[in-house]
C-alpha cells in the first residue's frame, strides 16, 4: 500500500463515527489550545512591552531614577509610582548631567494633569509631563509636527506645549494646531509641535499626554520634587558602572540613599522570569492534558479495531499485510491527534485574535509554541496508537473473518 | 492441462482449549487451470479449513499446497499475503465487503494493497463491475443492495487482481434461490472463459453445476468424480 492511501482511508473511518472522533481529540484540544493561548499571550504581552518601553526611550540602556525608597513606593506593573514627596530635584538632574560622563541624557519628569481651553472647547487630560529637552534624545522620533523643547524653552521658563496626538485631535481637530495658543489651567500655552503615535500601554492611551518645560511645570503644578526620571547611557558604556556612578553623585548630594536606582534590563529580565516561570506550568498541565488525551486515543482505538476485526479479515483475505493494517490503525490515532491539534491552534488564533482587538494588542499564535504541539500532538498520536495498531496486525486472518478473536 | 492447485498430504489440527480437533487428516488431491470443482461434505468435514489452507490464510500443520507450482506451506505472513494480493481471488457465503465502501470502492480493494496507479486501478475496477452487470451501481453502498448484487460486486472483487484461482466459499448459502441461480451463472460464464474456480458448498444442486465435486469426510477425500452437469445457465432443476 502506499502512504498516500492510508490517510484517506483514516479519515473516512473517523467520519463514519463524527461524535466519538470529536470527544476523542478533546484532551489533545484543550492541550494544545492552553498550551499555544496562553504562550502566545505572554509572548505578545511580553514584545509589546519590550517595543514600548523602547518607543517610550525605555531600552536596555536606560536606568530609571527614583525619588523615594522602594518600601515606600507602590509597583504598578513595570512603572513604580512615588506617592510621597521625591527627594531628586532639578538640582540632583543637573549634577547627573555634569559629573557622570557616560550619561546622554536625564528625562526628568515632573507629572501633573490639566485641562486645556481652546475657544469654546475645552480637554481634560491625565498625563501632563513637565520635562527637558533631553525627551527628545531618549525617545526616537519624538516629533511628528513642529519642534520639541529647546534649552531655551527651559531656561526661561516659556510658554510652550508639545501635544500628544489624541489632544491635539480633540483641541483642534484636522485644523493646524502649531502657533495656535491654548489655555492650560487658565495660562496660555503656544503649541510647538505634536508627538508621533506612542500607542496604548496597559491600557492607557499614550498619545492623552503632553509635554511643557519643567521649569513651567514646576510653578504651574506648585511642585519641584521629580518623581521619576530616566537615564540613558552612552553607547559603548557599561550601564551597570554607570549606575553606579549616578548613585554615588546622589548620595554625595543627600547624604543618605532616599532614592531608589533600577536598570532597565532588570525590568527585563523580570519579565523573562515571570515567562519561563509561566512557560513551565502551562507545560505541565499541558502534559497532563495530552497524557489524559493519549489515554482516551488508546481506548477509542482498541474499541475501533475490536469493532472491526471483520474488517481486518477482509483486508488481509484479499491481501493486506500486517504492515497496512498496522498503518492503517496507526495512521488513524495520528490523524485524531493531528486534527485534534490543528483544532486546538484553530481555536486558539481565534481567542487571540478576539483578545487582541479588545486589549487592542496585536497577539498571533506563537510559532514555536505551534511546532511544540503539532510535534506533542503527533507523538501522542503515535504512542496511543501503536499497541491498538499492533493488535489489529497481529490478528489471525481466519479468526479475524469469522469475527472471533 | 497445467496445474494450479496441488494439496499433498495436507493436515491441520485446530485446538478447541485443551482438546485437539483434527480437521484435515491427510488430504490429497490436484485441480487443473480451467476447471470448475465443488467441494461437498457435512458439516464439520474440513470444507473450509482446506479452503483457508488453499487460500493462504492459514498454515497447515503438514503436508503442502502447491499454487501455480509454488509451495505456499513454507512461505512467512507477508509472502502469503502477496499471495492472496495475485493469485486468489475469494468469494464469501457473507460476502465479507466493507459497508462504508461504496461498491466501487470494495472492488478496488484489493489493488490498495498492490502497487498500481490511480488509473489502472479506476479502469479495472469499473471492467471487473461491468462484467458482473452492476456498473451502474458502482457508487451504491452494500447495504443500498440487494443479497445477489452484494454477491456480484464480491465476484467482481475477486477477479479485479485476474486470480490464479477463485475460491468461493458457500457463495450461494445467504441468497434465495433465484439470485443463487444468478450467481451460478456467473461462474459457469467465467468458468467456460478459462476461469479456475473452488467452491465449497452443501447443497447439492449447486455442486451439480460444477464439472468436478470432491466429496469429503471426516478431512479425508471420500469420493472424488467428475460431474454431469444437469443445471443449465439459465435455472436450476
Amino acid at each position: 500500500m502506499r502512504i498516500f492511501q492510508v490517510f484517506p482511508i483514516a479519515m473516512r473511518a473517523l467520519r463514519a463515527n463524527p461524535l466519538r472522533s470529536v470527544l476523542t481529540m478533546l484532551g489533545v484540544i484543550i492541550g494544545v489550545f492552553i498550551v499555544i493561548t496562553t504562550v502566545s499571550m505572554g509572548e505578545g504581552a511580553k514584545n509589546f512591552v519590550y517595543d514600548q518601553m523602547s518607543s517610550m526611550g525605555a531600552g536596555a540602556n536606560t536606568i530609571g531614577i527614583y525619588g523615594a525608597p522602594e518600601t515606600e513606593q507602590e509597583e504598578l506593573g513595570m512603572f513604580t509610582v512615588a506617592f510621597m514627596k521625591s527627594s531628586i530635584t532639578r538640582r540632583d538632574i543637573d549634577a547627573i548631567k555634569e559629573r557622570v560622563p557616560a550619561v546622554e541624557a536625564v528625562t526628568p519628569v515632573i507629572m501633573g494633569t490639566g485641562e486645556f481651553k481652546y475657544g469654546k472647547k475645552t480637554y481634560e487630560t491625565p498625563f501632563i509631563y513637565g520635562t527637558t529637552e533631553d525627551y527628545a534624545k531618549m525617545v526616537p522620533d519624538l516629533v511628528y509636527q513642529g519642534r520639541f523643547f529647546t534649552p531655551t524653552d527651559i531656561a526661561y521658563r516659556k510658554r510652550v506645549v508639545f501635544l500628544g496626538q489624541k489632544v491635539a485631535k480633540n483641541i483642534f481637530g484636522d485644523f493646524p494646531a502649531i502657533g495656535e495658543t491654548v489655555r492650560l489651567n487658565g495660562v496660555p500655552f503656544k503649541v510647538i509641535g505634536i508627538m508621533k503615535d506612542m500607542g496604548s500601554m496597559f491600557g492607557m492611551d499614550m498619545n492623552e499626554q503632553a509635554a511643557i518645560p519643567i521649569t513651567t511645570a514646576e510653578y504651574l503644578f506648585d511642585k519641584t520634587e521629580i518623581m521619576e526620571s530616566w537615564a540613558s547611557v552612552r553607547q559603548g558604556y557599561s550601564v551597570p558602572k554607570a549606575e553606579e556612578a549616578i548613585r554615588a553623585v546622589l548620595l554625595d548630594r543627600h547624604g543618605e540613599e532616599d532614592f531608589q536606582l533600577r536598570m532597565a534590563t532588570e525590568i527585563l529580565d523580570q519579565l523573562d522570569m515571570i515567562m519561563d516561570v509561566l512557560t513551565a506550568v502551562v507545560a505541565a498541565i499541558a502534559a497532563i492534558s495530552l497524557l489524559v488525551g493519549s489515554v482516551g486515543i488508546m481506548n477509542i482505538m482498541l474499541v475501533s479495531v475490536s469493532e472491526r476485526i471483520i474488517e481486518i479479515g477482509i483486508r488481509k483475505s484479499v491481501g493486506a499485510r500486517k504492515s497496512d493494517i498496522f498503518l492503517q490503525f496507526l495512521s488513524e490515532a495520528v490523524t485524531i491527534s493531528f486534527m485534534g491539534g490543528a483544532t486546538g491552534i484553530m481555536f486558539s488564533a481565534l481567542v487571540l485574535f478576539l483578545m487582541g482587538n479588545y486589549a487592542g494588542l496585536r497577539l498571533v499564535p506563537s510559532l514555536n509554541a505551534v511546532i511544540m504541539s503539532v510535534t506533542a500532538a503527533v507523538a501522542v498520536g503515535i504512542v496511543s496508537g501503536v499497541y491498538p495498531a499492533m493488535r489489529a496486525a497481529r490478528l489471525d486472518p481466519v479468526e479475524a473473518l469469522r469475527g472471533e478473536v | 492441462m497445467s496445474r494450479v492447485v496441488k494439496v499433498e498430504d495436507l493436515h491441520k489440527t485446530y485446538m478447541l482449549g485443551k482438546v485437539q480437533v483434527p480437521a484435515l487428516r491427510g488430504l490429497s488431491f490436484e485441480v487443473g487451470k480451467g476447471e470448475f470443482v465443488s467441494i461437498t461434505g457435512a458439516s464439520g468435514c474440513g470444507k473450509s479449513t482446506l479452503m483457508h489452507l488453499i487460500g493462504c490464510l492459514d498454515h497447515p500443520n503438514s503436508g503442502a499446497v502447491y499454487l501455480d507450482g509454488t509451495n505456499v506451506s513454507k512461505l512467512d505472513d507477508n509472502q502469503l499475503a502477496e499471495i492472496r494480493n495475485k493469485k486468489i481471488g475469494f468469494v464469501f457465503q457473507t460476502f465479507n465487503l466493507l459497508p462504508r465502501l461504496s461498491a466501487f470502492e470494495n472492488v478496488e480493494l484489493p489493488l490498495i494493497y498492490g502497487f498500481f496507479s490511480v488509473q489502472e486501478m479506476r479502469e479495472r475496477s469499473m471492467a471487473v463491475l461491468e462484467k458482473v452487470g452492476l456498473a451502474h451501481r458502482a457508487e451504491h453502498r452494500p447495504p443500498e443492495l440487494s443479497g445477489g448484487e452484494r454477491q456480484r460486486v464480491a465476484i467482481a472483487r475477486a477477479l479485479v487482481i485476474e486470480p490464479a484461482i477463485i475460491l468461493a466459499d458457500e457463495p450461494t448459502g445467504n441468497l434465495d434461490s433465484k439470485s443463487s441461480e444468478e450467481i451460478m451463472a456467473i461462474f459457469q460464464g467465467l468458468n467456460k472463459e478459462g476461469a479456475t474456480i473452488i467452491m465449497v458448498t452443501h447443497e447439492h444442486d449447486i455442486a451439480n453445476c460444477t464439472k468436478r465435486n470432491i466429496h469429503l469426510k471426516d478431512g479425508q477425500v471420500l469420493s472424488d468424480q467428475p460431474v454431469k452437469q444437469v443445471c443449465l445457465p439459465t435455472g436450476r432443476s
